[in-house]
């Protein structure tokens, strides 16, 4: 299957446009993909591990965005695990790609999730 | 033709992260949806200016503006899918 090579809708600028769904939808596709994977035929389990991989690697970069060019050190203050709970979401985008069990990615998704609510308390 | 994924959010609600364009090298006009060559990067954003300088922005509202773009950084205008202006 052959890449496909992405385009940015994220500019660097910065923009100011953030939100973990980003990554939540590359992660939840990856669920599916793991809740498939066992009743695909072999020549579709291939695809399914390259797409995963694929996906993978946009939910670190939407962890690595959010988390360098969002967050600021004054929400240290409310969330002092912050830089322990992208590091830890990170590690489990890393730990997913080597596994097929949707348990490990519904764990990255809970994980996302955490995220997403010290963001929408950043924003209040 | 180019066959992209759009990752990201200034383009939303038109275009999502995920979503895969084809974009070819088109005549554009202002209100295309191009993508643009910025430093080693591609981007995807809206024209809203073609003079007296060629201007892009996303579609987000909270999403800057790009200025001063050259034509021969246009890539190509979006054919698909279809965009509304």
């Amino acid at each position: 299957m052959r890449f496909i090579k992405p385009v940015y809708a994220h500019c660097d600028l910065p923009c100011g446009v953030y939100d973990p769904m980003q990554a939540r939808i590359e992660a939840e596709s990856v669920h599916k993909i793991l809740e498939k994977y066992a009743d695909l035929h072999d020549e579709d389990k291939w695809r399914a591990i390259i797409i995963k991989e694929q996906r993978l690697e946009l939910v670190k970069h939407h962890l690595w965005v959010l988390w360098t060019d969002y967050f600021k050190p004054e929400h240290l203050v409310n969330h002092p695990d912050l830089h322990d709970i992208f590091w830890k979401a990170t590690k489990q985008a890393g730990a997913v790609k080597k596994s097929i069990n949707p348990t490990d990615s519904k764990e990255l998704i809970d994980m996302i999730d955490a995220i997403d609510e010290i963001f929408k308390a950043t924003k209040k | 033709m180019l066959i992209r994924r759009v990752v990201g959010n200034s383009m939303f609600p038109t275009l999502v992260s995920g979503k895969i364009v084809i974009a070819r090298k088109n005549n554009y006009r202002v209100h295309d949806v191009v993508i643009v060559k910025v430093g080693n990067r591609e981007i995807i954003k809206r024209i809203i200016q073609l003079s007296p300088t060629i201007t892009l922005k996303g579609d987000n509202m909270n999403s800057a503006q790009y200025t001063d773009i050259k034509e021969s950084d246009i890539l190509g205008v979006v054919i698909w899918p279809k965009i509304k202006i």
